[in-house]
This record gives C-alpha cells, structure tokens and sequence, in this order.
C-alpha cells in the first residue's frame, strides 16, 4: 500500500552563495548521478502547481519526453485509491515544512499499473511562504512486486502451517476434512472447492461424503456424487492432478452421460483443479476438487500448494482411521474379554450344578441299592446317560440335541446276536436342553429297568420307542415306550428312584408321563412341550 | 403342594431349584434333616406365587433359574420377613448389593453344610 512520511527538512538553501561555474558543474554531476541511478527529478510551483519535470520523472509516468505533462496529468494517472493520500501527504510537507515521501500507484496510458516513491521538499521565502517544491522519483514496482510476492508466499505458509497443527491434532476425520477444504480453498482462490472422500461404515461398505467451501450445501446436495467419467476418473482412481484454465474446453470434458458436462443447475466452472488424495499405503481416500467461474484461475503455483495440502490431508487422514482402528479394537478387545468373563462364570456355574447333580444321583442311587454292586451298576449307567446328554448338546452348541440321536444312544448297547432288538419311528425332532437331559435320563432308567426285569432281559424280548410332533397351540412331543416279549411284568413293591426320576424330570419339563406296569410288557406314555427353552 | 398335619411343628421350607436332580436331593436332604418341604418350584413364575402365597418359615432360592436370576423372588420374601438361603455355583459374586452377606450355599453341598446353615436361621 501507499504510504506517506514527513520529517524536517534541511534548512532553506544557501546554494546561492555559490559561484556559477561551481553550480553548473555540481548541477550536471546530480544530472549523471540521477540518470544513473533511474531517478526522475521533478519541480512544482507550491501555489500554481505548475509542474516540470525530467525525461526520467516523465519515463516514470509511462510519458515520452515530447509529451505534454502538468500537474493535471500526475493528478489523472495517480490510482484512484491513492489520489487523496498524495495530495494530501504534498499539502503537509507544504504546511510543516517538512520532507515528503511518499509511496503510490500511478496508472501508465497502457493500463498498467506502477508503483512511484516521490520524495521532496520546499523552499521558503522570509515570509514562510513555499516558493519551490522539488524533489526525486523513483519507479518501486519491482520491489513492490517481490513484497507482495514475499507477503503472500509467508500467507500461504502460515496457513500450510496452521493447518498442519490443526490436521496434525486431530483424530476427527469430519473436522480434518473441512479443515483441509476451508485451507485448500482459500489458499487456491478458488470460489469455491469440495473435498469428496471415501468413508467406511460399521459394516465395512465404503460410501463417499463431501465437505463444501465457499458455497452452500443446498448448492450440490440435489446432484449425485461425482461418476466415473473421464474429467474425474484421474482424481478418483488416484492417477493425477488435473488443471485447467477451462474445463469445458478440455477434450475430456463432456464425453460421459446423462449430462455430458456439468448439470443443469450447477454453479459454473470454469478453472478446474483436482487432487488426489492418497494414503501412505497408496489407497485413494478421496479427491479434492476447486472450480471458478474464471478462467485461468489456478496457476502452477496453485497447483503445487493444494498438492501439498493434499499430501497433509492425507497424513491426518490416515492417522485418524489408524486411531480410529485403534480405538476399535481396544474396545473389541474388552468386549472379548467381558465375554470370557461371563463364559467362565457360567462354565463355573455348570459344572457345579453339574456336580450337584452327580451328588443327588449318588446319593438317590445308594439309598435304593442293596449292594454296593447294585450301587456302582446303578451309578455307572447314570453317569454315562448324563453324560450322553452332554456329548449330544455339545455337539449342537447346547442348543438343542435331536431326538433320534438320543434314543439310539441310550438302547444302542442292547443290540442283540440277530441284530437290534429294538425299532423306534418317528421324525427327527430337535429337542430343547432341559428336556433333552431329562429324556435321555428317563429313557436310560427305562432301559436299565427293562434290561433288569423287562423286555431286554431275554432275547425273544423287544422294545418299540415312536414319537410324534404335535402342532397346537404349543409344539408337543408325544412318545411312547414300549415293551413286548419279556417275561410278565410285576408291578414294582415300592416306588424307585427310577420311576421318582422319570415324573419328576417330566414335571420338570412340564410335561407329564404315564407309566404302565401291564403284565404284557411296560408302556411309558410321554408328553412333553417342545417350548422354546432358555439355555441351563 | 402338601400340607402337613396341623400337629407337624417341623420348619417349613420353599424350595426353589430348577435342576429336578438337585430339588430331589434337597427334598430329601431336608427331610432327614427334619424339615417339612412347604413346597418346591422349578421355574420362576411357579416360585413367585409360591413366595407370595405359601405357608412357609424359610425358603432355599437357588439363584440362577433356567438363565434367569431368582432375586425377583426373593423381594418377595423379604417383603414377608421370610429368612432365605441362596444356592449358587457361581461363588460369592453375582448377588445384588441388597443382599450380600446372606447366607449362600455353594453348589455342590453337603448335608453338614444345609443342617449349619438352616439351623441358625429356623432351628429344628
């Protein structure tokens, strides 16, 4: 910008006391020394503001030699901003007599603009009246230029700065990319810019989001993402910046369907810049895009400074899915080990119960056995109907364990020398934990009893075990044992622990079954619900 | 369930278990031990009626049932004023802040361990 200054100048001259042979000769050195050094020399009347000035002064205005100048014309050429601050910087130095020095804007007859610093000062009569005001000028619009060029280059490094700290903070993927836009587009002078990058939701699906600069959403939201056409498919496949002064004069421009170009309704581009942005690892994690209505907007330099956003970006970027995983995992991690915590208190849980469970059977067993053969017979064979149960709801997770496995296992050891002296019909039923454990329990006491006293205990014997589901309101199993060639059956003098077990676990099951001592073989009548069950 | 003879002075006892095996060895357990089974319940809406209704001195919760846990029952009892036991195999954890330091029987258990712990609470 222009500037002014005024300091006390020297005293009013005293040249006059000179000789003029000494003047002339001093008077032709300042010439060559002016030349030299590219300083136009210039003198105005304080009072009429009649203005004369040299070749250089005038070169300095874009002015041939030969051609008329006057103060009007400073007046005209001085750049409107600047007009008011010259005048008033000369109405100064007049008025305190001090020095001016001034920097401004001067407007040449070809358009272009200049910068002038102007220095001078007055001479005064004995009533401290100016007389004479003269003074150098000098043509600053090099430096000028470098200082502008200087001020923008610390303005773009501050910004690449400050949006490295930011993006260099932050695990926040939303506020890194608006970050990263809002830089990107202010630093490209573009009007306005987006940033389109891929996101991966909880399910692993990548889907694409955009963050806008300097126009409003309402501005893109009713346009679909950008599509592989051949103006994007080098940011978005990641295989080169694009710049133009025109897009819409690129060859790629408009080959692509349905709206061969831009669509209706968009803001208009013109330049067109876009970047890749790739990860470390060279995935693309999206693109960042800059338009202006403009032509020729974005320069190399433009292009090299969003490049290095770009490279930023995609730092953070990186870093933030990094903690992002991170953060993922600890708390998969915790969730785990919450998880074994629980299968650990419920394997605990089990196996005493289970214990209990071993306990009662001893425990029942003794109380009904004569000997302590009888006893380990008893116990024996109920440990390994328990544990048969266990095997076949292992097998399916303890959800459930199928019925015809169940009924095989258990008559499975009375196979006689002509093969099976048992049939069973019925489908393949999934029987819930509870009542797969009482039923494999209750089938094994019917067998040991029918092995004992019943059909099994001679080889003409046999055992038919069929099952229906019935549908209702509630599934059903309806089961029937049932026993044929044995020997003729005597109802039990008292109640076992065979009989107690089999009520009570159909009890349990909420189920009911009937027991028939007949004399032609035993018949168990089983009906059980098939209700959803929670795990034991 | 059955009701004793009016004559019968033995502590009457809930049972609430829903593994039948187990129910079966505390009933009888218990009747060694000389205690009347007021009743026994092998699921949580049977025991919650039972606790609400049921003539009784003491009750042996045991605290997970079919997955659930019983507590809901013993907030009935406690309501009642009704001295209760928990069977667990679970260890000391698991319980509510309300009713820790009750007395709790560690699955498996013996008799001794039920004749200790039932006699503080109703003696025979």
């Amino acid at each position: 910008m222009a500037r002014t200054k005024t300091t006390p100048g020297p005293a009013a001259a005293s040249a006059s006391a000179k000789p003029i042979a000494a003047l002339a000769q001093s008077e032709a050195r300042l010439e060559f020394a002016l030349a030299a050094s590219g300083t136009g020399y210039w003198e105005m009347d304080p009072v009429t503001r009649s203005l004369s000035g040299s070749d250089i002064y005038k070169a300095n205005w874009g002015r041939k030699p030969d051609e008329p100048f006057s103060y009007e014309t400073v007046r005209a050429a001085v750049h409107p901003d600047d007009l008011a601050m010259h005048e008033a910087a000369v109405d100064q130095a007049l008025v305190t007599r001090g020095n001016l020095d001034v920097e401004y804007r001067n407007i040449w007859p070809d358009g272009s603009v200049h910068w002038l610093r102007v220095r001078g000062h007055a001479l005064y009569d004995d009533a401290g009246k100016p007389v004479r005001m003269a003074g150098i000028s000098l043509d600053i619009t090099d430096r000028k230029r470098v200082e502008e060029t200087l001020r923008e280059e610390t303005h773009t490094l501050e910004v690449l700065h400050n949006v490295g700290v930011a993006l260099a903070g932050d695990f926040d993927l939303q506020r890194i990319v608006q970050a990263v836009t809002d830089a990107a587009t202010q630093l490209s002078g573009a009007q306005f810019g987006a940033f389109f990058h891929n996101v991966t939701n909880d399910k692993g699906e990548s889907y694409m989001l955009y963050t806008l600069s300097g126009a409003p959403r309402e501005a893109f939201s009713k346009f679909d993402m950008p599509r592989n056409t051949a103006v994007f498919n080098p940011t978005f496949q990641g295989t080169g910046i694009i710049r133009s002064d025109d897009i819409t004069k690129d060859s790629r421009y408009g080959k692509t369907g349905p709206h061969f170009g831009m669509p209706k309704g968009h803001l208009p581009v013109a330049s067109y810049l876009a970047v890749p942005v790739i990860s470390r690892a060279g995935e693309v994690l999206g693109g960042l895009l800059f338009g202006h209505e403009k032509p020729g907007v974005f320069t190399p330099r433009v292009e090299r400074i969003v490049g290095g956003i770009a490279a930023q970006a995609a730092i953070a970027m990186d870093n933030a899915r990094l903690f992002q995983e991170a953060q993922n995992e600890l708390a998969e991690r915790r969730r785990i080990e919450r998880h074994q915590e629980l299968l650990l208190a419920e394997l605990n849980h089990r196996v005493k119960n289970t214990l209990a469970i071993v306990m009662s059977i001893a425990t029942q067993t003794l109380r009904h056995s004569g000997s302590a053969e009888a006893f380990r017979h008893g116990f024996e064979t109920r440990i390994m109907a328990l544990a048969e149960a266990h095997n076949l709801l292992t097998d399916s997770n303890w959800e459930g364990a199928s019925l015809r496995a169940m009924v095989g296992r258990v008559l499975d050891p009375y196979q006689g020398p002509n093969g099976a002296r048992y049939t069973f019909s019925g489908g393949d039923i999934r029987v819930g934990p509870k009542t797969a454990v009482a039923l494999v329990m209750a089938l094994n006491e019917l067998a040991t009893n029918a092995a004992k006293y019943g059909a099994l205990s001679q080889p003409s014997g046999h055992v038919d075990v069929g099952w229906t589901l019935r549908e209702g309101d509630e599934r059903r199993l309806a089961m029937t044992w049932q026993e044929t060639g044995g020997p003729p059956v005597m109802p039990p003098s008292r109640k076992g622990f065979g009989t107690r077990l089999i009520r009570g676990l159909s009890e349990d099951a909420a189920g009911k079954v009937d027991i028939d001592f007949a004399r032609d073989g035993v018949i168990a009548t089983f009906d059980l619900p098939l209700t959803k069950e929670a795990k034991p | 369930m059955n009701s004793p003879a009016s004559k019968d002075a033995r502590p009457r006892i809930l049972v609430v278990e829903d593994e039948y095996l187990i129910r079966m060895l505390l009933e009888d357990m218990l009747a060694d031990l000389g205690y009347a089974v007021a009743a026994a319940a092998g699921n949580l809406s049977e025991a919650r009626d039972l606790a609400t209704g049921t003539e009784l001195d003491l009750a042996i919760l045991d605290v997970n049932i079919d997955g659930e846990e019983v507590f809901p029952v013993a907030d009935i009892l406690a309501k009642r004023g009704k001295p209760f036991v928990f069977v667990t195999g679970y260890g000391g954890h698991g319980l509510p802040e309300a009713y820790r330091g009750r007395p709790t029987l560690q699955k498996p258990f013996q008799i001794e361990d039920l004749k200790t712990t039932l006699a503080a609470l109703a003696p025979v």
